[in-house]
Formats: C-alpha cells, structure tokens, sequence
C-alpha cells in the first residue's frame, strides 16, 4: 500500500510540471503566429477568469503582435492595475507605451521610487489602510478605557497616517478615466463633432484622461504633450 | 434679290424631290423562333396613286394576312403594306427586294436577312419579346409543313402556359373576344414568387381598347412587361396580348386575384383612320367589355420547424452564394469593402438583409444592400451584402464564412449557403506618426550584441490568487464597527463613567453611612457624596468655603447652617471621642442621611 502511495505521489510530482507547460489552445494559436485567433480565444478565456491580470497581459501581447500597440497597452494596463509587481507586465507596457511615444513614469521620478509606489495594486493598498485602521482603532479603544498603550496608539497611527497618504496619492490617480488611443491617427478636435477644426493628430498607443463625454465624442488631456481637446469614442479604448 | 434667287432655286430642287417615290421595307424582328410570327412593313410614299408593292418568292414563309393603311397630306400620299408571316424552315432566310411601281418607274427595296432558330434555343433567349410567341397552338392544318401544332395536353409545356391555352380553348369556340387568366401557382408559400398571366384575345380588329388590371391584398405586385402571340382555336386565328406579373404572397391563408377586363370598341368605320390620325373616334362600332376569371390561391405559410437562424425570408432555388473583398491587400486603417452575394431564383427583393459579422480587430460600417435582376433572366435576381471594414491593425486575415439559408419549396425544406472565407493582408500602416524605438543596437564588447527588445511572452497560466489584501478591501462594513466601538469607548471613558458615578453617588452614601462604624465613615461617605454629585472636594477647602459652595449650589441658609452643625459635630468627634460611642454614630449617620436625602430631593 506504501509503495502504490509512494508511485502515485511521485508520478503526481513528476505530472505537474508538465501538465504545467502544455499549451492552452489560445497559446498555441499565438505560437503558431494566430495572433487574431489568439486573441479570439483569450477573450472567451476572459469570461471565463474575469479580471485575471495574466489573461489580460496574454490578450495585450496578442495586440501588440498584430501590430496594435494602442489595444496592447490598454490591455497591459489593465493587467498592471491588477498586479503592479509583475516584472514581465511591466516590461511589455512600457514597451507598448513606447511604440506610441509614451513612457509609464516620468523621467524625473526614480524608477525605484515608482516601482515602491506601485508596489501594492489598489486594492491591496486599501486592504492595508483599512486592516492597519482597524488594528489602531482596537488599540486606541484600549487605551481609551484602560488607558494603557499609549506609545502603541501613537506608533501605529504614524504608520496609519503613512498607509493612508500613499492610499490617497493612489486613489487620486486610480479614479481618473484613462484611456489609450487604439485607432491607427485619432484626430483632437477643439469641439465635440466634425465640424470643428482638427488640432493634432495623435499616434495609438498615446495614455490619455478622459474628462468629459458629449455623444460620441470624449474630451481628453493627452499628458505627454499637455494638450487637450475632443476625440471620437470609437477611436479610444478606455482602461 | 439674292432672296427671290433661293427661293427659286429651292423650288426648282423642290419639284423633283416631290415626285419623287419613296419604298421603305422594315420587319419587325430579324431573329425569331419556328413558333413566332414576323411582321413586314412596306411604305410606300408619294404622289397620287401607287400600286400595290410586289413581294418577292418567299420560299421559307407562309403570309397569311395582309394590312394597308393610307393617309394623305398635301396631295402626298403614303401606303402602308403589312404582311403577317410565319417562318417554315429554319436557318437563315432572306426576304428579298420588294418591288413597287409607279408612273413608270420601278423602285425596289434592299434583301433583309432574317434568322430562324428551333424553338427553345439560344435565338430564343436572345429575343425574349418573340419567345412570347412560343406558346401559340397552331392546331390548324393550314399548312402541314409549319411547325407541329401544339395541343392543350402538350406535357413539355409549362404549366401556366397550358392553363392559359385550356382556358382559352374553352372560350375560344364560342367568343371573338375574351379574356383569361391564370398563376403558375395555386398553393404558394408566404415569400414564394408566382406569376400571374392575363392574356386577352381577339379575333377581329377593335378600337380604343382599355384594360383594367387585377388587383389583390396582401401580395407584393410586380408588373413584368407584356408579350404578343397568336393562338389558333377551332379554326380561327386569334391573337392575344399577355400581361404578366409577380406576386409575392405576404401573408398566408386563403387569397383571391380580382378578375382583370379590358373595354373596347368593335366594328370597321370608315372614319376610323381619320379619328386616329386627327386625334378623334371613329365612334360608329359597338362597345364591349371582357373579364377574365377571379383566380383563388391558398397561400401556406412556411414551416416553422427547422427554420434555421440565418433564415432572412428568401423563397426560392437554386440560390449561390459568393464573398470577396475589395481591395485583397490595405494598409492598417484604410477601408476594405466586403462583399457577400446572393443569386438564385426566389424573392430577394423582400427579404430581409444578411448582418455581415465584424471581424475581430475590424471596425465595420454596414452599407445598404443592392438588388438587381440579372439580364435575360427576369426570373434571377441577386442581392449584393456589403460592409466596409478598417483593419487596426496588420496581419494575415480570413474573413469568416457567413451562413444564408432560404426555403426551397419543391422540397419544402431549408436549406443554408456558406460563403467561401475571404483571405485579407493587412500590413502595416504607414500613414502614422508612429515611431518606434526599440533602443540602438549596440555592441558590448563582451560578445553579446543586443539585436532588437521584444514583448515578454505569454504567461501559460492563471494569475495567482488575489492576496487576503484584497479581500481586506472589501470588508469595509468593519470601518464603521470600529468606529462605532471607538465611540462607545470614548462615551464610556469621559460621560457615561462620570454621569453613572453621580447616579450612583446617593445609593453609594447610604450604603457607607448605614454600616458606619465611626464619625469618620460618616465624614468620608458625606465627603464622597459633595464630591460626586455637587463637585465640592471637602478635604481641601475650610468648612466657610465649603458652605458658601453649598449655596451656590441652592441650598438655603438654613441648610447650610444645619450641614455646619452636622459636619462640626463629626470634625469633633473624630478626635474627641464622646462616652456614648456607638450610638452617637448611629445617630449622626441616621442625621447624615436625612440631610443627604434633604439635598438629593432638592437636586431632583
């Protein structure tokens, strides 16, 4: 009984990595260089694992072999809210971003210090903000009655007050409307319609904040050239 | 001057153009079938009288009726000769050159060549109008050699054809004029194109003749056109003029075609030529009117089983299905048109329009479908199914097969096309200000030279579970609980300690002052009581102070006299302690307590 135990144990072992390497359909479609239908496949796999940060990552890298650096970065965006630490999530962003003139971070920033600010997505950061909260209302309560830890009340509402400022910088940056231009030249236009004056043309793959929407159109701030101006929905993907 | 010699040179040119005989020969088709008949003109123009034309040997075909109309202007006269023939062989024929005389002189007319092809041939198809004649049943023996008479129970015929000859049969043996009519169809399905036929024959000539079309609810009506024919009954030749139309049932159930009449004048009038050539009626025939028959039809509605989803309401058969887009090989963002068409016999007018899918990575813009009837073939239509794609981006495409199914009714089944997949190369487009850089190849000196920076690759599996961070994050009703408790907890430590320990301040004297020992329990329980409930801290204030609080803090002077007493009392006794011990305690804590209770009764 010990030695069928045993076998099973080690061809369970031994089964894993490979069962680990072999390609889902979706990623061999992409190895054959069936971008499109990699893509396709990834979609339905998205309905499937909804908000899987890899799954997303995999759809961007279908994108960006089609040639479609704008969709790539949108998606890889996606991907790098859900799980910043990501190395690899990282690197095919910025590249994506790159292809359309854009950088992840400005230059002026430490790369180290961008990478310590992301380092928890969202949602992790308020997690924390709101764990380390509950912790110093506990002890605050204790003190309040017994009036005992004071210096525990103190150091941890130093901590608190640290959690909750990097959870604000976050919040004011997770809360704006982002959005990538996907169309090959999407037009900025000074009003909401054709019939306005086209100021810029603007690459894919160019990060913009979406302030406004007026029918079909958005009103956008392109951060990278500080200028703003109105563009067609159909030529945006949001993020 | 110069004008009087113009005019007398036109004149003088004038005179022999006048005299002048002109012939003209024409026929009316120079392509026809054994079945059809052929119509040949000649006018003859000029002045006074001209003989009749002399027609050449016409060895390949019978005349079998001839016509002539005459009219006058200005002493210029000009004949019409019209000579009703029907071809005998066939092949190619010629009618030779037409001879007329006049005053001596013989004018003659060009040969006119003419083809004749079997029934049911290419020539046919060339010449529809004369393929309108096929269905005449010469069952007559007026010549043996013409084409074999067609009788009514012809099998090869096709069925409205043989409807309208028996009908015609019928009514034929007895009238000059009638009318019938008849559909190819009598139990159609809703969608299913049928072809409804008028024809109104006629014997003799007749004049003014209007005609009233049938009419029916619930039916797409198409008028496609009229035809001539002739048709021999019981000996006599008649002639007919078809109506046809298309009728698409809308709805089914039981449906009635309206009968269709014709009104006309009958009878020769000597004036008859002169009204039509001044524009008035002869006016001295008799009138008449011919109805056709009222056609009734069950329309059945299609089947609802197995009706697939890519059904769009097409009737019909032998229906194909081709794609192609337009052009095979864009740049990224440029527009390609795809194209899906439909072609068969059936109601492609009617149905509803095929969606074409957007592709992945396309943008699609659908454009109006085009529907058009294929030439010669007035019973093939095609519909033509476009959209207008943008490719985002470059790659090697196939646009997807598109599924089209119609209702074929001579097996009552559906039956679904498939449109070939359209291969499409998109390359990349070069219209942008995109600028890609994917760092300067350098050389490191150590062997490795950096080629080109690529995209990671894909991640193989799942992400990993979310951390419990983010399941901290949803738990934000905890925010408030721990609020709330914090409130509790400062209610507790600052109010509610407080206004407890002065409720409880009274019950807390009495219990010390009932089991005290000596005038110092009795001093300690009254001090705790000012302390609590009146905020007066005995022990650090002289007893003047102490009473001038008590008044502050309502009490009367009387009692605060009465509280001197009582508290001098206790400061002495405690260090001086009287014989009677215990129950001067006993007593000054009873008195105590009275004055306690006087204070908290007057507090409430």
């Amino acid at each position: 009984m010990k030695t069928v135990f045993a076998f099973l144990t080690a061809a369970l072992v031994f089964a894993l990595p490979l069962a680990a390497e072999e390609l889902t359909p979706a990623a061999k479609l992409y190895h054959e260089g069936r971008f499109a239908e990699a893509l396709s496949a990834y979609e339905n796999e998205l309905k499937k694992y909804p908000n899987d940060p890899f799954v997303y990552y995999n759809i961007g890298n279908c994108y960006f072999e089609m040639g479609s650096a704008g969709l790539a970065a949108a998606n890889y965006y996606r991907a790098f809210q859900l799980r910043p630490r990501d190395k690899e999530i990282r690197q095919n962003l910025s590249m994506a971003l790159a292809a359309g003139g854009e950088k992840l971070y400005s230059e002026d920033i430490p790369p180290a210090l961008h990478k310590m600010f992301f380092y928890l997505s969202y949602t992790e950061l308020k997690g924390l903000t709101q764990a380390l909260f509950w912790i110093w209302g506990l002890v605050c309560a204790y003190w309040i009655l017994k009036r005992k830890g004071a210096r525990a009340v103190v150091l941890l509402g130093l901590v608190l007050c640290v959690a909750g400022g990097w959870f604000y910088a976050r919040h004011t940056i997770e809360t704006e409307t982002l959005a990538v231009v996907a169309a090959p030249v999407a037009e900025l236009r000074s009003g909401p319609g054709k019939n306005f004056p086209a100021s810029a043309n603007i690459a894919q793959g160019h990060l913009v904040t979406v302030e406004d929407k007026k029918d079909n159109w958005y009103k956008v701030v392109v951060k990278s050239q500080s200028i703003s101006g109105w563009m067609e929905t159909s030529s945006l993907e949001k993020i | 001057m110069i004008k009087k010699l113009l005019l007398c040179v036109f004149l003088l040119a004038a005179v022999p153009l006048w005299s002048q005989v002109s012939v003209i020969a024409r026929v009316d088709k120079t392509n026809l079938t054994q079945d059809d008949e052929l119509t040949l003109t000649v006018e003859v123009s000029g002045p006074g009288n001209i003989s009749a034309p002399q027609l050449p040997s016409l060895p390949a075909f019978n005349v079998y009726s001839r016509q002539t109309t005459q009219a006058s202007v200005n002493g210029r006269s000009t004949y019409r000769f019209s000579y009703t023939m029907v071809p005998r062989v066939i092949g190619n024929a010629t009618i030779g050159e037409v001879t007329v005389t006049s005053q001596g002189k013989t004018y003659k007319t060009q040969p006119i060549e003419i083809h004749i092809y079997r029934s049911g041939t290419a020539g046919k198809q060339a010449n529809p109008a004369s393929s309108a004649a096929t269905a005449n049943p010469t069952q007559t023996n007026y010549d043996s050699s013409f084409a074999p008479p067609v009788t009514h129970s012809n099998a090869s015929l096709p069925p409205l054809e043989k409807e309208l000859i028996n009908q015609a049969y019928k009514k034929g043996s007895h009238e000059a004029f009638f009318m019938v009519s008849a559909v190819d169809n009598y139990r159609p399905y809703v969608n299913q194109p049928i072809t409804l036929a008028v024809r109104f024959y006629y014997a003799s000539q007749f004049e003014e003749g209007h005609y009233n079309k049938p009419s029916v609810s619930n039916f797409f009506v198409e008028e496609k056109g009229s035809v001539e024919g002739t048709q021999q009954i019981g000996g006599q030749l008649f002639r007919y003029t078809e109506m046809r139309y298309l009728l698409i049932p809308a709805a089914p159930g039981e449906a009635v075609i309206t009968a269709a009449n014709a009104t006309f004048i009958t009878g020769s009038s000597p004036f008859a030529l002169f009204g039509n050539f001044f524009g008035f009626s002869g006016g001295m025939g008799e009138q008449q009117m011919v109805e056709s028959s009222p056609v009734k039809l069950n329309v059945r509605p299609l089947p609802s089983a197995g009706k697939p989803a890519s059904f769009y309401g097409a009737v019909g058969s032998k229906f194909t299905l081709t794609a192609k887009a337009e052009p095979a090989k864009v740049e990224a963002g440029e527009t390609v048109a795809w194209t899906v068409t439909v072609q068969g016999i059936g109601n492609l007018k009617t149905s509803d329009d095929l969606p074409l899918p957007a592709p992945v990575g396309f943008e699609a813009y659908p454009a109006a479908s085009v529907f058009g009837t294929l030439p010669n073939y007035s019973s093939r239509s095609y519909k033509i199914f476009k959209t207008v794609l943008v490719p985002a981006s470059s790659g090697t495409y196939e646009l997807p097969a598109v599924a089209w199914s119609y209702f074929d009714p001579s097996d009552a089944t559906y039956k679904t096309l498939y449109s070939p997949t359209v291969p499409l190369t998109v390359t990349p487009a070069t219209k942008t200000n995109r600028q890609v850089d994917f760092g300067a190849i350098t050389d490191t000196g150590k062997g490795v030279q950096r080629l080109e920076q690529d995209i990671t690759y894909l991640k193989s599996t799942p992400a990993p579970k979310p951390s419990v961070l983010v399941t901290l994050s949803t738990w934000q009703a905890l925010n408030w609980v721990i609020l709330v408790l914090l409130g509790v907890c400062v209610f507790i430590a600052s109010v509610g300690r407080k206004s407890w320990a002065k409720k409880q301040s009274f019950a807390q004297a009495k219990s010390t002052l009932q089991k005290a020992k000596t005038y110092e329990d009795i001093s300690d329980a009254v001090a705790t009581y000012f302390a609590q409930k009146l905020h007066i801290t005995t022990g650090s204030l002289p007893l003047k102070e102490i009473l001038h609080r008590l008044e502050q803090r309502g009490c009367t002077p009387a009692e605060t006299e009465q509280f001197a007493r009582l508290w001098q009392t206790w400061e002495a006794a405690r260090f001086a302690p009287a014989a009677n011990g215990e129950t001067g305690v006993e007593q000054q804590a009873q008195k105590a307590l009275d004055y306690l209770k006087l204070l908290e009764e007057k507090r409430k």
